[in-house]
Order: structure tokens, then sequence, then C-alpha cells
């Protein structure tokens, strides 16, 4: 459905960092898959490169396929119909994702009435009908209410229906569980439970929320996806280095933490394995750049698996 | 719009400006004169004649209440324009700020650095003396603070992520503009466009004070023109002169306790920019 060939994307600034680094992903149809990152791995920044958000200042060379055509060869006007409709954005819920003037019920239904899909007279339906699938509570009247009197979770889900408003079949969400504590969690993942039917493509660094929603697992680090599995596989039994320290970071595997830092972005020109630093397998053959080694579907980015 | 808690101020900015209005509503049923009626000049203020007559025997007080008429219709309607084509521009230069962007800049940075009452003078001074060419040349000038006040609000809103978000749902430029930007800064239109009323209103009274105006209408500048120039200054036939100069200055007043204390009261905003 989704195909990311050799995408990378560059900022300009007075050096050049580089937030991705050719990164390919196969997105099927149906299926639910996770990034996961540490901060500043550049997993939101290959989200809004897919949907060409980032500013004008940011580089971005490879392809996204979508359905048979190249994103990046779109007219501006092209991804305006794109957006909401096909490819929709789930942000996180923490700040100001809604616009803290407008009532929620306008909010949510805005997609539908933006591509034409519904008149602004069945928008309050609408968005009770949407509000509803993600047990918001009181409907009816929370769609004349502002944002501020919404609580982070309840932000969320309405993110989601706003997110979703549109039918788009192809769902990236940022961060979807950021600042909310675990109770609430449970809620955003009730919400993402009920979009399973749909194509998903969710970046978090919450381990618990992408074990319990993705159905493959894709591990970013320092601006490479280092590994790419199944769930089960990638849970029961990691490949890289990387992966297995973040799975025993997890609490209920013994909460051990990971020593270091990831690099920041402008220091990895370097060639070499970008793990090597925080590595306890590492060999001299790390010093240079590690192959990607398939399984099947499953990739790794170690030499560890090379022969 | 006032809550409980405010100060007084903005309450008594609204009494004299509700006032005002209401002298310039009822002028025909208030005034004792129709204000052109000539009869005997240069009367002291009596029982017949309230504030006396003008140097044409015209009725001062009768001329002060249709006076009101006018030069609230000058300043509501240049602050109209004035914070419309200031609120456009400011929206749209801080939106795109681009090259769009900076083209507007250039031309409202060039508006604020030319001297505005020499050239409201010389605008009025070269067009025919009318009340639309007064409003012209106010709003000529004026409409550069507001366009630049504006753009910043609208820099510092443009990077909220709600702003990101609607892109991302492929809603439009000219929507994210005016249906979410907009409302995000109305407040500051508001609090802009009441200020610019009473600086309109000041420039008015300038203007018709030097002569500018046209020789028929009556405004509190145009009276205060009269009372100069045929020596009612010189007299000092005070209840000539005075009237209309408190009439601005309470108008002027009333403007800027609703300007600058009716601010804040938006609880939503005051929560944004919490969080």
């Amino acid at each position: 459905m989704l195909a990311i060939k050799d995408l990378s994307v560059e900022f300009m600034t007075d050096h050049k960092v580089k937030a991705v680094d050719r990164v390919s992903l196969n997105i099927r149809k149906g299926t639910n898959t996770t990034i996961i990152g540490e901060t500043g791995s550049g997993k939101s920044v290959l989200i809004l490169s897919i949907l060409r958000l980032l500013p004008p200042s940011a580089k971005i060379t490879g392809k996204v396929i979508f359905e048979n055509s190249d994103l990046f060869q779109m007219s501006k006007k092209e991804t305006e119909l794109i957006r909401g409709r096909k490819i929709s954005y789930i942000p996180q819920g923490s700040g100001n994702a809604l616009n803290p003037l407008l009532i929620i019920g306008y909010q949510v239904a805005e997609p539908m009435i933006v591509h034409k899909m519904i008149t602004k007279k069945q928008a309050p339906q609408r968005s009770i009908d949407l509000l509803k699938r993600f047990n918001l509570g009181n409907e009816e009247r929370r769609i004349h209410d502002y944002p501020h009197t919404l609580s982070g979770g309840m932000k969320q889900r309405v993110l989601v229906a706003m997110g979703i408003s549109a039918g788009a079949g192809l769902i990236l969400a940022d961060e979807p569980t950021k600042g909310l504590d675990k109770s609430r969690v449970f809620m955003v993942v009730d919400c993402f439970q009920q979009l399973k039917s749909e194509t998903i493509l969710c970046v978090t660094h919450d381990l618990d929320f992408a074990q319990v929603i993705g159905d493959y697992v894709a591990v970013m680090y320092a601006a490479q996806i280092v590994e790419y599995s199944k769930k089960d596989d990638f849970f029961s039994k990691p490949l890289h280095p990387y992966s297995e320290a973040l799975i025993n970071s997890m609490p209920e595997n013994g909460l051990k933490a990971l020593k270091g830092f990831a690099p920041p972005h402008d220091t990895y020109s370097y060639s070499g394995c970008r793990f090597f630093e925080r590595c306890s397998f590492k060999s001299d053959r790390c010093r240079s750049d590690p192959p990607l080694v398939e399984f099947g579907i499953r990739q790794v980015r170690c030499w560890k698996y090379a022969d | 719009m006032l809550n409980k808690k405010t100060s007084l101020a903005p309450k008594m900015g609204m009494l004299i400006l509700m006032f005002f209005v209401a002298v310039a509503i009822f002028a025909p049923i208030i005034s004792p004169y129709d204000p052109n009626t000539i009869t005997s000049p240069y009367l002291k203020p009596s029982r017949e004649h309230f504030l006396g007559t003008n140097d044409i025997g015209q009725d001062i007080f009768s001329e002060l209440i249709y006076g009101a008429r006018l030069s609230l219709f000058i300043g509501f309607f240049s602050a109209f324009i004035v914070t419309l084509v200031g609120s456009v521009l400011g929206i749209v230069s801080g939106y795109y700020k681009g090259i769009v962007g900076r083209i507007i800049m250039g031309v409202t940075n060039i508006a604020l650095v030319i001297p505005s009452l020499p050239l409201t003078i010389v605008l009025a001074a070269y067009m025919q003396a009318s009340i639309w060419n007064i409003i012209i040349a106010i709003c000529a000038t004026s409409w550069a603070g507001t366009a630049r006040i504006i753009r910043s609000r609208t820099l510092q809103i443009r990077e909220l992520p709600f702003i990101k978000i609607e892109h991302a749902l492929g809603v439009g430029n000219l929507q994210i503009m005016f249906a979410h930007i907009l409302p995000n800064v109305l407040e500051v239109i508001l609090i802009k466009g009441t200020l610019a009323v009473s600086s309109a209103m000041l420039t008015e009274a300038g203007l018709s004070f030097l002569g500018l105006s046209s020789s028929t209408a009556k405004s509190w500048g145009s009276i205060l023109h009269y009372a100069f120039f045929r020596n009612g200054v010189l007299n000092n036939y005070w209840w000539w002169y005075m009237p209309p100069i408190i009439c601005i200055s309470l108008c002027v007043l009333g403007f800027m306790l609703l300007g600058y204390h009716g601010k804040g009261k938006n609880k939503t905003t005051n929560k944004m920019e919490l969080t």
C-alpha cells in the first residue's frame, strides 16, 4: 500500500544534519506497523516527510509510492487532496494539537467539510457519530465544548476521530500516547483497536503500546532502521543488540537501563555502525558500515548476522 | 465581554462611549436648533443659546450635538477600514513568511516610517476638501501599525501544532488563515480597532482644525477651526472652543479605557498560552 524507498531527509542548517538516512519500508494494506525509537532518532521526521509537511529547509530524496503514484512528484493541489482523505495524520494530544478557540465538533468534522464530503449543517451529527465510536462520553454536549475543557486522554481520542473523519485508508500516527499516564494509554489503545481494519503506521517510544498495536515493528536508531520484523518474533527474540537492549529495558523484563545516549544527529557522519559506542557485542568489523541482513521479511542491520 | 472581576476602567469607557453614541443617534431630538440656522452672531451663553452662537450666528450647542455624528462616523468608519486592511495584510504576510510576506512587510515598513500627520495633511490638501477624502487620508497611513502587530501574532500562531495538523488533514491555506488563525488573533484585532477609532477621531479633529475638511461639515474639529480662525480663542469665548475639546478628549479617553483595559478576558487564549 505504501512503499518507502531510500528515503533520506537532510536539514540544511549551518552544517548538514541527516535526520533520516536511506530508510526503506513496506506497509502492507490492513496491517499496523510501529516504528520504535528514542527521541531524536528521526521517527517523527520520517512521518512528516511522507505527508510533505517539513519546512523548506529539509531536503528530501528517495521515493514514497502510495497507490502507484509517487507522493513526492505530486503537485501541491494533489497533495492537499490526498492529505486527510487518503492519508491521514494523528498527532500527539499534548499541547495545542487542537485549535483552542474552536469547538471540537467543528474540528472533528472539518476534514470532511474541506474535502466536500458533507455540508456544514451535517457536521454536528457526523462528529457525534465519530466521537461515539471512540466513547468520548456525553457526545451531544461535548461537541460544543472547547478543547481546554478536555483531559489529555479525551483530547487524544478527539484527535483520532479527527484524523479518521475523512475516511483515510492509511493513518500515520505520531506518538499518540505521549504525555499520557498508563491508564489513559489503554483508552488510546482501545481507539486504535477500533481502527484495526485500517492501515496504520505509528511512531512511538512506548514499547507496550507497540506490542499491543503493531503487526510489524521497525526499530529506528540514529536515522536508520536497524531492525524490521513481525511483532511476535521481535518481542520474543530481538536480533539487533539495540532491540535486545530495548526489550530488556521494559519493566517486565527487569528494567535494565541502556547505557549511554543516542548520538545527536550532527555527529554521525562517520562510517561504521552507529550503535558502536553502546554495543556490548562490538568487534573490529563494526567500524565499517554494517550490512542489511534479511531473513525472509525480517531485516536487521548488524554484522553479527552477516555470516 | 466584561466580567465581574474587571476593574472599573473599561466600564467607564463603555459608559462614556454609549453616551456619545446615543447623542449622535438622537441628535435631531436633543438639539434645540438646527445647527445651520443663522441667528445673531457671537452671543454669549444664555437661556436660549446654551453655549452661545458662533461667528455666523449658529447655535454652538446644536453644532456640538450634530458634530458628534460626524466625528464618531469618521472615527468608526476609518477604524473599520484600517483594521480590516491591517488584519488581512497582517495575517497573510505572517502566514506566507516567504516572498509574499516580505513584500507586504516592505510596504508596511515604508508606510510606518513616513511621518503620518504631514502625509495626511498633504493628501488632504491635494484632494478636494470632503469628509471622504479625510477618511482616505486617515486610512492611507494608519493601517501599517495594525498590520505589523497582527503579523507578529500570526507568526506565533502559525507555529502552533494544530496548524501543522490542519495541513496534514488537507485543510487549505485560506481556510487555515481565516477559520483557524483569525479567531486566535481576533482579540488583538478588537483592541487595535478600538484604539484606531480614537486615533482616527484625533486625526480628523486635527485636519478639520487646520481647515482641510469640508467647510460646511459640522464636526468637533471644524467647530474648533472656526473658533480659532474667527477670533473665538483670541477673545477667550471659552463656551465656543472648550466644549469640542472636552468632547474629543472624553471620547478618546473612552476608547483608550476600553482598548487598554478591555483585554485579557478571553479565557481560552489565556489557557492556550499556559499550555
